[in-house]
């Protein structure tokens, strides 16, 4: 017993050494969520990364978001909406319609929200940009999670089954139409 | 009496003829189409067109969940399944997966939930004593069609590359969409997963065909040819690093080849956009571009001649430039390697060939390394490679930050070197105009081509390290992982005659093989020795 714990140490110290992070969006600290598109693949689009910080707060209080975008581009302006999920009350005085110059100097531009919710779990407040640079236009969408108090226990799929082959398959009925050939 | 066992004859032939009856049907789905406004571009839920399913597995399932026969459809979404029983119970069940034995193996999951397979099905119904036809069909108002859609958009990829190559066996390829991909973006993970943004308050990309057939692309860039995109953020106007612009380029023209249609879009709820990937206004035109790019070659496909479009090549000449010296070529795969290989393949389309590319700003390409490039770029852009010479330093090689920083051009400086007798060599590199950088660098060999190693310190100002470097030709790739303003260095292998001093003097040693796949045995090895020597003290202990 002593030479199997001896055994596995060595062997756990290995696995914790070679474990990485899995996700994009990392734990901070216990209240704060931050996450950044710099550096991950990215369909084609406007160029523009997001970096995000969130504080994760109790339902009803209000969450500090520190949004920063930035752009590869040097001249044009950027737009951007900000729409929130039903669930979710903008606390701050943060316009939900933004413009902003882009310059050599000034690609980097900050957008801080105060928001809270009344429900427990992970809501989602949206970015859509767009960066007009002469007669082109391109757009890109980001999500920002607002987590708020417990998570919802994820509710089990009842369509989740197994197939014959033991995969997990989600099904669900289909528009038929059935017909007698004589 | 007599009439009696004509009856009970009469059931029992008509039971023997109909103890067997076919299914048969049609799988459909619906799916919504784009409806473009200038460069504006929505889905148009007035313009829902049912298409087929083609390809798809379908099952007879009776009322034990078990399945008792099975097919795919055809390519016109149509199928049959034979001999089922009579007057049983059954239901057709349909998986969103494209299975053909060493053909292909394509499927959509919710990575979100297990990764379930999406499935649709019917009702359990009998199957009578006559054949029957069942269609079934999934309905763009729920969460159905897209799995579908998607499949839709994937075998029409591969059938664009069958009719070039019928002999291709697509490696298996894993689609995840969800509606709760609200984060995840959608990109292509660079081995056998495609991960597709779903959500329906914001960005979802399933119905976004161009899309799904650019993230495909490099699937296929990676599996059949070779991929050395560094990837990040990316963009039309951009002055990109070599390898990212013919990558996204690559992906962008492919998804107008393969559809026939070079506008190109993606659709983010009640907003959206579009370029057109032939003809888009030139923005900051260039090698570097990857607009440039997708111009280049989809205009080498097209049947539509312009200006300066005179070529009509079609699919097959880019597939087996792709496939054949672009997979092997000894440079970074770029525009420069596609256009050198693809000129040699088609010496009497050259002239051609020049014109289109000329059209984008573009000095003829003469070689794989982009060599006698015009000076329409930063200065210290030129050359694209710098050659070095073993023991001989090479002082001003500069990268900076002037078009961006990651994955722009001169971000990354490469320099090719020939290795004519296997020893250690050291390797260093020193910046010459402050110690505000923290340069680091990868080597890789040309023949094969793969790198070989990697050298990430976080010493400032300089990067050293001794490796054994076999005979051959190499490149190496040097950047700021500082990202600064402008860094130059004084780069050398080998001997220390004419490198920069340097007071920041680190240095470590290593062979290649630390980084070689193969060593992993040794590391492996390494592992094992941890675990089992303080297991040989216990034991030690233990018969004391």
């Amino acid at each position: 017993m002593k030479k199997t714990k001896l055994l596995l140490a060595p062997l756990l110290i290995i696995m914790g050494l070679q474990a990485k992070p899995t996700e994009d969006t990392k734990v901070e600290n216990s209240n704060i969520k931050s996450g950044t598109t710099i550096g991950h693949y990215q369909k084609p689009g406007a160029p523009i990364d997001m970096t995000y910080d969130s504080t994760k707060v109790n339902a009803g209080e209000v969450s500090d978001i520190n949004i920063t975008l930035t752009t590869s581009a040097t001249s044009g302006t950027m737009q951007v909406s900000i729409a929130f999920d039903e669930a979710i009350k903008n606390e701050s005085n943060t316009e939900e319609n933004l413009t902003f110059e882009i310059t050599p100097e000034q690609r980097s531009f900050p957008i801080n929200i105060q928001a809270s919710s009344l429900e427990d779990g992970l809501h989602y407040i949206r970015l859509l940009t767009k960066v007009d640079k002469g007669t082109a236009s391109k757009l890109r969408a980001f999500a920002v999670p607002m987590y708020v108090g417990e998570p919802k226990p994820k509710a089990k799929s009842a369509n989740i089954m197994k197939a014959m082959s033991g995969e997990n398959i989600s099904v669900s009925k289909a528009v038929e139409t059935i017909e007698v050939i004589e | 009496m007599k009439n009696k066992w004509s009856i009970l004859l009469l059931v029992l032939l008509s039971t023997l003829s109909l103890s067997a009856v076919n299914i048969s049907g049609t799988i459909s789905y619906e799916r919504i189409n784009p409806l473009h406004n200038g460069s504006s571009t929505i889905l148009d839920y007035n313009n829902i067109t049912t298409e087929k399913a083609k390809q798809v597995i379908v099952e007879a399932i009776n009322s034990s969940g078990n399945s008792i026969a099975t097919t795919s459809t055809d390519d016109n979404g149509e199928y049959l399944l034979s001999s089922l029983p009579s007057n049983t119970n059954i239901k057709i069940r349909v998986y969103a997966k494209m299975f053909k034995s060493s053909k292909w193996d394509v499927k959509v999951v919710d990575n979100t939930n297990g990764n379930a397979l999406y499935v649709v099905e019917g009702d359990l119904t009998s199957t009578g004593t006559s054949n029957s036809q069942r269609n079934l069909k999934t309905l763009a108002s729920t969460t159905q069609s897209p799995p579908f859609a998607i499949l839709g958009s994937i075998y029409l990829a591969m059938q664009k590359v069958l009719v070039a190559d019928s002999s291709v066996v697509f490696p298996t390829l894993k689609m995840n969409w969800t509606v709760n991909n609200v984060e995840s973006g959608t990109y292509y993970d660079g081995h056998e997963n495609i991960m597709i943004q779903g959500d329906q308050n914001g960005d979802s990309d399933e119905y976004d065909d161009h899309i799904m057939i650019h993230e495909w692309g490099h699937y296929f860039e990676a599996k059949f040819s070779r991929a050395d995109s560094i990837g990040g953020g990316h963009t039309s106007g951009d002055h990109l690093d070599i390898r990212l612009a013919f990558g996204e380029g690559w992906g962008n023209a492919l998804s107008g080849i393969i559809t026939d249609d070079p506008i190109y879009f993606d659709t983010m709820s009640s907003s959206g956009w579009n370029m057109n990937v032939e003809s888009a206004t030139h923005d900051t035109p260039g090698w570097f571009s990857e607009a440039s790019t997708q111009r280049i070659l989809y205009n080498l496909y097209d049947s539509h001649d312009d200006t300066t479009d005179h070529l009509s090549l079609g699919f097959k000449p880019i597939y087996e430039v792709l496939v054949g010296p672009q997979k092997t070529t000894k440079a970074f795969t770029s525009l420069f390697t596609f256009i050198t290989a693809l000129k040699e393949k088609q010496p009497s389309s050259t002239q051609k060939i020049d014109a289109i590319v000329g059209n984008e700003e573009i000095a003829t390409i003469d070689d794989i390394y982009g060599t006698n490039r015009l000076n329409n770029v930063e200065a210290i852009t030129l050359p694209i490679y710098t050659p070095l010479t073993i023991n001989r330093a090479e002082n001003n090689i500069c990268t900076s930050t002037t078009y961006g920083v990651s994955n722009k051009l001169n971000n990354h400086k490469y320099i090719k070197f020939d290795i004519n007798e296997k020893k250690s060599y050291p390797i260093e590199i020193v910046q010459t105009n402050g110690r505000t950088s923290d340069p680091d660098f990868a080597i890789f060999q040309t023949y094969p081509f793969k790198q070989v190693a990697l050298s990430e310190s976080d010493t400032k100002g300089s990067e050293r390290k001794t490796y054994t470097l076999p005979i051959g030709s190499y490149i190496l790739d040097l950047y700021d992982m500082q990202n600064t303003k402008k860094a130059c260095f004084s780069v050398n292998i080998g001997d220390k005659s004419g490198i920069a001093p340097d007071n920041n003097n680190e240095s470590s040693s290593d062979t290649i093989g630390t980084t070689l796949p193969e060593n992993k045995i040794i590391a492996l090895l390494l592992i094992l020795a941890i675990m089992f020597i303080p297991a040989l003290f216990i034991r030690t202990e233990l018969k004391i």
